[in-house]
């Protein structure tokens, strides 16, 4: 479950991320349209943009986290590292391009798109609406100029014929005293009397004692009532709403004279400072607060037509008490005294198209200025949105390629450790990858090759241990093959030999392991025949050969049968040929017997039938022939008779010697005392004055065995018989004959003499017929007595002692010990016996 | 993870953890400084039906930027918090409530005049000129709140906090960040205690 999760864990947060950042963009274009609502997660731009950053440090934090991975995997050759570079590299750089295209062109367009929304005739055409406005405003006020034209001429007229003097102008009503506060209009004309007259009033200057202004001389009150009656005829002939006549607003003495048909208020509306500023500031045109903004801009200059207008003049628009428009137009009294500042005020109510057009523009004007104003916070808005969501777009698309490529590379890796895996020998199936795509079929693949890999490794290995069982149990077999057995390969070179052939061969397999056919010519001279023969069959690429070699060896004559045959292996390392080599040297020589018995047998039968009529027939001429002779003759005749009958019994005697060798050793076996039987055989022959000395070394120990007691007298009277014949030209006998056991338990005994031992001529063929350096006998005696021996499972062997004098002979019989061996101190094993 | 890893990512931490605080005190410091605004005198009374009259002078001045976009026919926008304890011995000050006042300014190009718009209909109304319509939005304003502590008692003491901002919120939607990297926008008074008598 902690993998699963770990394993969506990307893709998870990746999405919880997207969503979460979507939603934050929302927000930010939201704040920037004005169309999006803040809600309880997001109450502020500041919390909007913080909420960006943070999502996109954050993203930046994860991104370089997973970087950092990649490049401490990169730098530990993990499998498939650089195939995700190289994905990451190429999807980040497709991504980057793209998205900075995307960019670039919104960003242009963005602004472009913007500046030329902007740009368009609507800023041309509203100032244009303005100037037609301020163009009607003109020409109101050129036709209240003109009616009033008159009026501002007398009034310069008589202000002209007062210049120099000084006067002051009162109020009639002191009571109806009003206090007027200019402090909207940031004018000050402190404390004013009035003094009302019909619809009209007079205002004198606070600064004057209210009670003097009535006390003024004549002139003085008929230029006042002339100025009163003025103002008054003007305002009434015009319908303005008000016509007001100021002198010298900025002095404290100056006089005010109103005509008023306003019934909200007495007093009348004082100008403002600007509007008086902006009327000699600029002499050569007027303006109002939205002329002058539109000049601002460039777009609208007043023209004031001049033909129509001796002076300057200046309005504004002022909104009344019960929301009409008013315009207020200020003309100037032309005086000679240029430092004096008289106005003519007019104050008239807009007809109601024209405040409804004035409105209507100034509306569309302020929406123009302020869409106008917001041009660069709008780019600014949106450029740092398109940041913020190019940003996020990028990272978010960097993250999931981050992602993918992770995806991608996952079974490469898992794919890549397997393999590795592998080659270690651990077949080990891999993890399923659920991809759904090639990459989990080949992972799938992968894991059957792994699966059918490890059943053929299992396989191997079961066949090669039953390989390793039967080399083992060929070795045994070899190892205990009563035939040697040679393993050569292509080269020539011995591989390996069974014991069997270290023994025919006398050698060890250590030794001449690996040694070649040509070098075993040369170090085994005594063999060299078979091993040249045995090249030279190989040599001749014979598949199957047999043939027998004879040898001379330090041990006499060996015959060996060999056969050679090619293996079919076409391995190189394995051997080619094998050799089997037969000692036949023992066969050859039982059949060498064999053969000889029925000679011998032959002979006994083709001898014994004439020699009995030669008897008879002897004796036959004896007796007739003896009474017909002399003496001397009869005696000469006997001697001869005489030599015939030995020789005839020479004869008998040997026919007896061939029936004896030709019969077949059958033993009647009885359990018996070797050492007995021993002492029985010497004391038939204690007698005979030949034997000097005899020593009997008889173990008391010597276990019983069954054997033929017959049959083995004849084999001790046959060797001592032989022993005595060797030794009878010898000064002193001496004959000993030993018995004991020896390491295997086997019974041994040995007979010595201390005759001239046996001629190297007949050494090897001493227990073959006819083998004999006695002047009589056939040399049946050895062979019989190896004939009893064997007969009896025991084995004989013969050899000169070592000291040069005398020759012995060894019996050893295999018995079944029926009392505890005792380990003969006398008798060891002397490897150097001819075995037979 | 070795020991020298484990060292090295703990260095990382903390060097991060002091960037982090300084970021926090350099941001609030930047976004909290009094600029603009300030409260010359706060006065405040309850009377018997629990209503807290609050009386204040305080002075208003724009910068460059905010006129150019009054003028340019953006309304401004000045908000008055205020904050009302109840006052504990032991402990800090309970919050008890939070008042917003909201007064709109907005420049009238057709007659060349600015138009103030509060919750006071004695100051409402067209101004010729910026300081005369600043003038009357600072001086003697009067705010009448109405205290909602279900705890309160006539024995209970309160003390307030005020706080004079230009309402950035109030903008046009698309002058909503801008203004958030222009310091001259953030245009606010310090937080003013006062006692409530």
């Amino acid at each position: 479950m902690t993998q699963s999760f770990f394993k969506h864990f990307h893709t998870t947060a990746l999405a919880l991320a997207t969503v979460l950042l979507i939603y934050v963009m929302f927000q930010l274009v939201g704040i920037i349209t004005g169309s999006g609502q803040l809600d309880l997660f997001v109450r502020s731009p500041m919390e909007v943009l913080i909420l960006n950053s943070v999502g996109v440090v954050l993203l930046f934090a994860w991104i370089g986290v997973y970087a950092y991975q990649i490049f401490k995997e990169y730098r530990r050759r993990e499998p498939g590292t650089q195939l995700a570079i190289r994905i990451l590299r190429n999807i980040a750089l497709i991504t980057f391009i793209a998205i900075a295209v995307i960019y670039v062109f919104s960003f242009l367009a963005l602004s472009r798109g913007i500046d030329n929304w902007f740009n368009l005739q609507v800023g041309e055409a509203v100032g244009e609406a303005t100037q037609l406005r301020v163009m009607i405003f003109n020409s109101f006020e050129s036709n209240i100029r003109n009616e009033l034209e008159d009026v501002v001429e007398e009034l310069a007229s008589l202000l002209g014929d007062r210049d120099g003097q000084d006067f002051a102008i009162g109020l009639s009503d002191s009571s109806t005293k009003q206090s007027n506060q200019g402090e909207r209009d940031g004018f000050q004309l402190g404390e004013l009397n009035f003094e009302s007259q019909g619809t009209g009033f007079v205002l004198g200057s606070a600064s004057s004692d209210s009670a003097s202004l009535f006390d003024e001389t004549d002139s003085a009150n008929d230029l006042r009532s002339r100025i009163f009656h003025l103002i008054f005829d003007a305002s009434q002939a015009t319908n303005y709403e008000e016509v007001t006549y100021f002198e010298d607003l900025s002095s404290p003495e100056g006089m005010v004279v109103s005509s008023s048909s306003r019934t909200g208020s007495l007093l009348p509306v004082q100008p403002s400072s600007r509007l008086i500023e902006q009327l000699y500031m600029d002499s050569g045109s007027h303006q109002s607060l939205d002329a002058r903004s539109t000049q601002d801009s460039g777009e609208l200059t007043a023209d004031r037509n001049q033909s129509l207008r001796s002076q300057p003049s200046s309005w504004e628009l002022l909104s009344g008490d019960d929301g009409s428009a008013l315009l207020r137009m200020l003309i100037p009294i032309p005086l000679a005294d240029q430092t004096r500042r008289h106005y003519l005020q007019v104050l008239t109510t807009l007809p109601l198209s024209s405040q409804r057009l004035a409105e209507r523009v100034s509306q569309m004007r302020e929406r123009h200025e302020r869409l106008e104003y917001l041009r660069n916070p709008l780019k600014f808005s949106f450029v740092l949105a398109l940041t913020y969501i190019t940003l996020m777009a990028l990272l978010l698309a960097t993250w999931a390629a981050i992602g993918l490529t992770r995806r991608l590379v996952q079974p490469i890796r898992t794919l890549s450790m397997g393999t590795k895996a592998v080659a270690l020998g651990h077949y080990e199936t891999l993890e399923e990858v659920d991809t759904g795509d090639d990459l989990g079929v080949l992972v799938e693949s992968f894991n059957e090759m792994i699966r059918k890999v490890k059943g053929s490794q299992e396989k191997i290995s079961q066949s090669q241990l039953l390989a390793e069982e039967q080399n083992a149990y060929l070795e045994i077999v070899l190892k205990h093959l009563s035939s040697g057995v040679m393993f050569i390969d292509k080269n020539e070179r011995l591989k390996n030999i069974n014991l069997a052939t270290e023994n025919i061969l006398q050698v060890e397999a250590d030794e001449v392991k690996g040694a070649r056919l040509r070098d075993m010519i040369k170090r085994k001279e005594e063999y060299s025949p078979l091993f040249a023969s045995i090249a030279s069959v190989i040599d001749r690429k014979v598949l199957d050969w047999n043939d027998t070699v004879k040898l001379e060896t330090s041990q006499g004559q060996q015959i060996l049968s060999y056969s050679v045959t090619e293996l079919p292996v076409p391995d190189s390392a394995s051997a080619t040929h094998v050799v089997v080599i037969e000692d036949i040297t023992a066969l050859v020589q039982a059949q060498r017997g064999v053969a000889w018995r029925e000679v011998a047998r032959r002979m006994a039968h083709e001898m014994l039938n004439p020699l009995q009529p030669i008897q008879l027939a002897v004796e036959r001429i004896q007796y007739k022939t003896n009474a017909h002779l002399s003496q001397d003759q009869s005696r000469s005749l006997e001697l001869s008779f005489a030599a015939i009958s030995r020789q005839l019994n020479t004869l008998n005697r040997i026919v007896k010697e061939f029936q004896d060798y030709s019969k077949p050793v059958v033993l009647r076996k009885t359990t018996l005392d070797l050492n007995d039987l021993i002492r029985e055989v010497i004391e038939l022959h204690e007698d005979h004055e030949q034997i000097d000395e005899l020593k009997l070394d008889l173990n008391a120990s010597l276990p019983e065995m069954q054997g033929d007691p017959d049959k083995l007298v004849q084999v001790f009277n046959n060797l001592i018989s032989n022993a005595r014949e060797a030794t009878k030209d010898s000064n002193k006998v001496t004959l000993e004959i030993k018995t004991g056991t020896n390491l295997s338990g086997n019974i041994v005994v040995r007979v010595m003499d201390n005759g001239p031992g046996f001629r190297s001529d007949v050494f090897d063929r001493l227990f073959e017929p006819y083998a004999t350096t006695k002047k009589q006998g056939m040399g049946f005696g050895l062979e019989i007595v190896k004939r009893i021996i064997e007969a009896h499972g025991g084995t004989v062997t013969a050899r000169n002692n070592p000291n040069g004098i005398g020759a012995q002979i060894q019996l050893e019989f295999g018995v079944n010990i029926s009392r505890p061996t005792i380990q003969s101190e006398l008798i060891s094993v002397d490897t150097n016996y001819r075995e037979v | 993870m070795s020991l020298a890893d484990k060292g090295k990512l703990k260095r990382y931490a903390n060097a991060a953890s002091v960037c982090k605080w300084a970021a926090i005190v350099v941001l609030w410091a930047t976004v909290s400084s009094a600029f603009g605004f300030s409260i010359s005198s706060v006065e405040a009374t309850r009377d018997a039906d629990n209503n807290v009259l609050v009386e204040m002078n305080f002075d208003v001045e724009l910068t460059q930027d905010v006129i150019h976009a009054l003028e340019s026919s953006i309304p401004i926008t000045v908000l008055t918090n205020i904050k009302i304890y109840r006052v504990r011995t032991t402990i800090w000050d309970q919050f008890v409530d939070e008042y917003d006042f909201r007064d709109k300014i907005v420049y009238r190009s057709l007659y060349g005049a600015y138009r103030l718009n509060t919750s006071d209909p004695d100051i409402n109304g067209d101004y010729p000129s910026l300081e005369s319509i600043l003038e009357a939005l600072g001086e003697k304003r009067t705010h009448q709140l109405a205290l909602n502590d279900e705890q309160s008692e006539s024995d209970e003491d309160y003390r307030g906090k005020v706080k004079i901002t230009l309402d950035r919120s109030a903008l046009p939607s698309v002058m909503r960040l801008p203004v958030f990297f222009k310091k001259s926008w953030r245009l606010q008074s310090n937080r003013v205690a006062f006692d409530i008598q």
